[in-house]
């Protein structure tokens, strides 16, 4: 199309001018783009520091218990539950689990914690405490130890091997039980919360217990990582909610929505400051290269290019600008996620949306904000350029031609 | 000199479209920035505010490495010298001294593992004022067997005002201490996971029951104003030198908060230094179109007479008016809404935990910083943007642009 | 020979800060077929001004501009455009080429507009080239080639598309003697060959003593119109 090939050669008259205008639209841009793979990515680096480490990516417990956490409230027909859950092919993996609210002793400290009771070789498939110890053995079958987070055994001024007593109250009669433990691990998830209030032992030691028999009141689950979002959903409210609480992590996590609704803002937000502070910038340079070719304007029109053409020839040339701030754009953003990917922002330790960050937070990198956000870009220059282009398409062509700069 | 002013500012008006667009970018640039900075600083002072008026207190004394180690035998005496000097610093609204342990609670249905915290009523009314959290029932009466439990312990222990609870723990001396008492009231502090594990007596019961004797964990200090935090700070720690007493002020007793803060507003000034980059460019790019267009000109004043420096200061003054003119604009658009968002705040749809803390609205503040930093940030970058363009204009050479007229 | 230019009292007045100025006042002239005619005159005398209304480039605040018995003041703007296309070429004194086209692509530029198809372009312009004695020249870019050059480039734009008017206003003003004269001929060449009428505004002696026809205007009227 001819204006596109004169709008093109247009704007490179001026090299440097072009560049330095298309360079500030690139780098609002490149800002966007950046700050939505760096929300992304924390978002992400959230929901895996909690899944991972000890959630999973949903859990099943009995109806009230997640309101009152109430150990009396177990799973009914857990065996049940359990085989049923085992067949889901959308189930990957399952660990269940009895967690009490009790006490834990040492020799100079006390502490309240949460006793878990879990199977050591399930749970190993459903969280990661077995890859988080940093001294120690995980939890075997057979051998009586727990293992028990780092700052726990800070605070409870224990080390490897010492000895630990953990109270807890028996289910029928709600008197209290003590028992001696070994510990025979330590871990680091890096989860404040976890690190700081977890004892995990062997499911039947805790069941013993408690004495309820075999009544677990939780089960953690990890899902197949293939499946789409729909489908999680579908699989989570496929359980009968009047018998069973089955929730995924987002409900588990009721925080992450806040975080996640946040982001939206933010986006929204950051993209109209951006654009605006841009746009009036780049409406002058419009004007500027526009007032050094009044004349040749004035000429165009005489040998009888309509108004249309030249509203469009100008109109290509910002979209034309916007083209290039695109590709500059589009350049800085990946170089900036590159070396961000490379290195990682340390929010390590910092609580928030109710977990902890427990690694280097990397900015997500996909192709989707790319293509909106440059897409939106090349549109907002592109119109950009329809007042000038008014301008230009309306001049009286002899006022043109009086060579006025 | 007022000549060059003269000119300067009349040809603001000689291009109005122009002159309007750039200094439109400038008031937004001016003003998102400004907004933005008392938004931020709004935001952090409430949360700081809340934090530690109402939760921790401004300033804390420990035995010595507490914070790090927080051991039950970490203790230091509550000396009537330490009152002393307490009560007559200066700055100093209220102190509170405290108790820590770990307990375990005991109704007649439930149990469950948690913190016990002993303060004095009295003292505490002066400085965070636990009495407001009470939602049901009334603070507990000084030397009274009376309890006081977290709204969501309650709930799990399934009692309510005028049950009995019995509080399980280790004392100073190793040995298993347990007592009785009524619950007076329940409270609700707006921290959801403190509120599930922490129930609190008056000072002399915990001591009765701990054989604390005058020894304790914690002192909680508030000061009138925020601003006399770092001044109260050094006079106690003048005061305490050999006594082997940590003070700290939230910063450092609570450091996981303090970081979240720091990496939040470092991404907040990132940010508007994009902002500004941007508006600089847009400046720069009117400013240099300007000059160019106008050398003719700058010939005609150097062939008649005018120094270079005096076509450099010309230039200077044209954008130094529109720039100070449009920042008068953006001041008095971003002190709008600071103001707006300073009286109406902003809802958030759900509860969010940062840094340990849960916030539900936001509020900006009307600081100087937010007026300082946009003049300086702005009057600098357009400065150094316009040198460049001045420049140029001054070392026009008459003879070679007027020959082309 | 028809008409190709009729005005009926023509005027136009103009306000320059505050100041009313009267450019043409009541100028009735009919312009002919074939004709090699120089509007002459002093500075404001309302040469250009003229030459503007005759094209339509500027609209009469009174009186009638008729291209080959279209009324231009009837018409809108982009009727008017179109018949600029068709009808009338261009040769200013100055900046006639749009720099960042090739001379090829100037000359092309009327034909493109009208929507002639490729090969035709082509072949026309190589022929004007040659006529111009431009050939070889077709990928240069204005700023490459001389005044004189892009003077001959803006006559072959200004008759290639096969307009009945060349309105040309001061063309040889930049050139020296030995430009403007060779410039005058080619234009004289093009006339009598192809009967293109042609209309100068003009100080040239040159251009004065070869045209057929002279229009002396004088403050906004016709003064004296000598046939040769």
């Amino acid at each position: 199309m001819f204006e596109l090939r004169l709008a093109w050669r247009n704007i490179w008259r001026n090299k440097k001018r072009t560049l330095i205008a298309g360079t500030a639209i690139g780098i609002g841009l490149a800002g966007l783009i950046f700050v939505d793979g760096f929300m992304d990515g924390m978002m992400l680096n959230l929901k895996e520091s909690a899944t991972r480490t000890w959630m999973g990516d949903g859990q099943i417990h009995a109806i009230g218990y997640r309101e009152t956490l109430d150990s009396k409230l177990t799973i009914p027909e857990a065996g049940k539950w359990k085989s049923r859950l085992e067949r889901m092919p959308q189930v990957k993996a399952l660990s269940p689990r009895i967690v009490l609210s009790g006490m834990a002793n040492s020799a100079y400290e006390n502490r309240p914690v949460s006793l878990c009771g879990v199977d050591p070789q399930l749970e190993r498939d459903v969280s990661e405490i077995d890859e988080n110890i940093i001294s120690g053995k995980y939890l075997q079958k057979d051998r009586i130890g727990v293992v028990i987070g780092d700052i726990l055994a800070e605070r409870l001024e224990v080390g490897l091997g010492d000895r630990i007593v953990l109270t807890v109250t028996r289910e029928k009669t709600g008197e209290l039980i003590q028992e001696l433990f070994t510990v025979s691990g330590l871990f680091h998830t890096g989860v404040r919360e976890i690190d700081r209030n977890f004892v995990i032992a062997p499911l039947s030691k805790v069941q013993s217990m408690y004495g309820g028999g075999e009544k677990i009141n939780e089960i953690a689950l990890q899902l197949d990582p293939s499946l789409s979002r729909e489908e999680i959903r579908d699989f989570w409210s496929s359980f009968p909610r009047e018998v069973i609480d089955a929730a995924g992590w987002k409900d588990l996590l009721p925080q992450m929505r806040t975080v996640m609704g946040m982001k939206g803002i933010s986006m929204a937000v950051m993209s109209v400051v951006i654009f605006g502070v841009v746009l009036f910038g780049i409406i002058n340079v419009m004007f500027m290269s526009l007032f050094e070719r009044l004349f040749e304007f004035g000429v165009l029109r005489a040998l009888g290019t309509t108004r249309a053409r030249i509203r469009k020839l100008v109109i290509m040339e910002s979209f034309c600008l916007g083209s290039i701030a695109v590709i500059l754009g589009s350049f800085l953003a990946v170089v900036l996620l590159l070396i961000f990917s490379w290195t990682g922002i340390d929010y390590r330790g910092l609580d928030f949306g109710g977990t902890t960050f427990a690694r280097l937070l990397y900015p997500a990198v996909r192709l989707r904000p790319f293509i909106w956000y440059s897409l939106g870009v090349w549109v907002v220059t592109g119109l950009i350029g329809l007042y000038p282009a008014r301008y230009a398409a309306r001049l009286n062509i002899k006022d043109a031609m009086k060579k006025s700069l | 000199m007022t000549l060059w002013f003269k000119i300067g500012f009349r040809n603001l008006f000689r291009h109005k479209r122009r002159s309007f667009f750039t200094g439109l970018s400038i008031v937004m640039g001016f003003a998102l920035c400004s907004f933005f900075i008392g938004w931020a600083e709004g935001t952090y002072n409430e949360i700081i505010d809340s934090l530690t008026r109402f939760r921790t207190g401004h300033i804390q004394i420990h035995a010595r490495g507490y914070v790090d180690d927080p051991s039950f035998y970490r203790t230091f005496e509550l000396s009537p010298v330490l009152s002393e000097i307490l009560d007559s610093t200066e700055h100093i609204q209220g102190w509170s001294p405290c108790i820590y342990t770990g307990a375990l609670f005991a109704s007649e249905s439930a149990s469950s593992g948690g913190e016990l915290k002993a303060f004095d009523p009295e003292r505490e009314a002066t400085t965070t004022q636990f009495q407001r959290n009470i939602v049901k029932g009334a603070l507990f009466n000084n030397g009274e067997k009376e309890i006081v439990l977290g709204k969501g312990l309650a709930e799990v222990l399934k009692v309510k005002q005028g049950d009995f609870v019995v509080v399980v723990t280790q004392a100073a001396d190793g040995i298993t201490a347990s007592e009785r008492y009524r619950v007076s009231g329940l409270a609700d502090t707006g921290d959801k996971t403190a509120d599930r594990v922490t129930a609190y007596i008056s000072l002399s019961q915990g001591r009765d029951l701990l054989w604390m004797g005058e020894r304790i964990h914690e002192i909680a200090v508030t000061v009138d104003r925020m601003r006399s935090i770092d001044q109260v700070r050094q006079n106690l720690q003048r005061e305490l030198k050999d006594s082997g007493l940590d003070i700290q002020s939230w910063e450092e007793f609570n450091p996981g908060f303090y970081r979240a803060m720091q990496a939040d507003k470092q991404g907040n000034y990132i940010f508007i230094l994009v902002m500004i980059i941007i508006v600089a460019v847009g400046v720069f790019n009117t400013v240099l179109m300007a000059v160019l267009e106008r050398q003719h000109e700058y010939g005609l004043m150097r062939a008649l007479g005018s120094s270079p420096g005096g076509v450099f200061a010309m230039v200077l003054s044209e954008t130094g008016c529109l720039v100070i003119m449009a920042s008068f604009a953006g001041m008095l658009l971003g002190m709008g809404m600071n103001w707006y968002f300073h009286v109406h705040g902003l809802m958030l749809p759900q509860p969010l935990s940062y840094g340990g803390i849960t916030i539900q609205a936001l509020h900006s503040d009307i600081v100087l910083k937010s007026v300082v930093i946009p003049w300086v940030t702005v009057l600098v970058s357009a400065f150094v943007v316009t040198l460049y363009p001045a420049l140029q204009a001054s070392r026009v050479d008459p003879a070679r642009v007027m020959r082309s007229y | 020979m028809d008409l190709v230019i009729r005005t009926e009292n023509v005027e136009k007045t103009y306000v320059s800060d505050s100041i009313r100025v009267k450019a043409v006042r009541g100028v009735s002239l009919t312009v002919r077929s074939g004709e090699f005619t120089a509007l002459v005159g002093p500075s404001g005398s309302g040469k250009t001004t003229l030459l503007n209304l005759i094209s339509g480039l500027d609209s009469p605040t009174a009186g009638k501009v008729f291209l080959k018995e279209v009324d231009l003041t009837q018409i809108d703007d982009r009727t008017r455009s179109l018949l600029r296309r068709d009808h009338i070429g261009f040769i200013f004194q100055a900046y006639n080429l749009i720099p960042v086209l090739t001379v090829y692509e100037n000359i092309e530029y009327v034909m493109l507009l009208q929507g002639v198809d490729k090969e035709e372009r082509l072949e026309r312009v190589k022929a004007i080239l040659c006529d111009v004695g431009l050939d070889g020249l077709e990928n240069r870019y204005p700023p490459q080639i001389s005044g004189g050059q892009q003077q001959r480039v803006a006559i072959a734009r200004a008759v290639v598309s096969r307009p009945d008017l060349v309105l040309a206003d001061e063309p040889t003003a930049n050139l020296d003697s030995r430009n403007g004269k060779s410039l005058l001929d080619m234009m004289h060449d093009l006339n009598r060959k192809t009967g293109i009428t042609f209309l100068f505004s003009t100080h040239d002696p040159m251009i004065m003593e070869r045209a057929n026809r002279l229009v002396i205007l004088k403050d906004g009227m016709i003064d004296d119109d000598i046939v040769r």
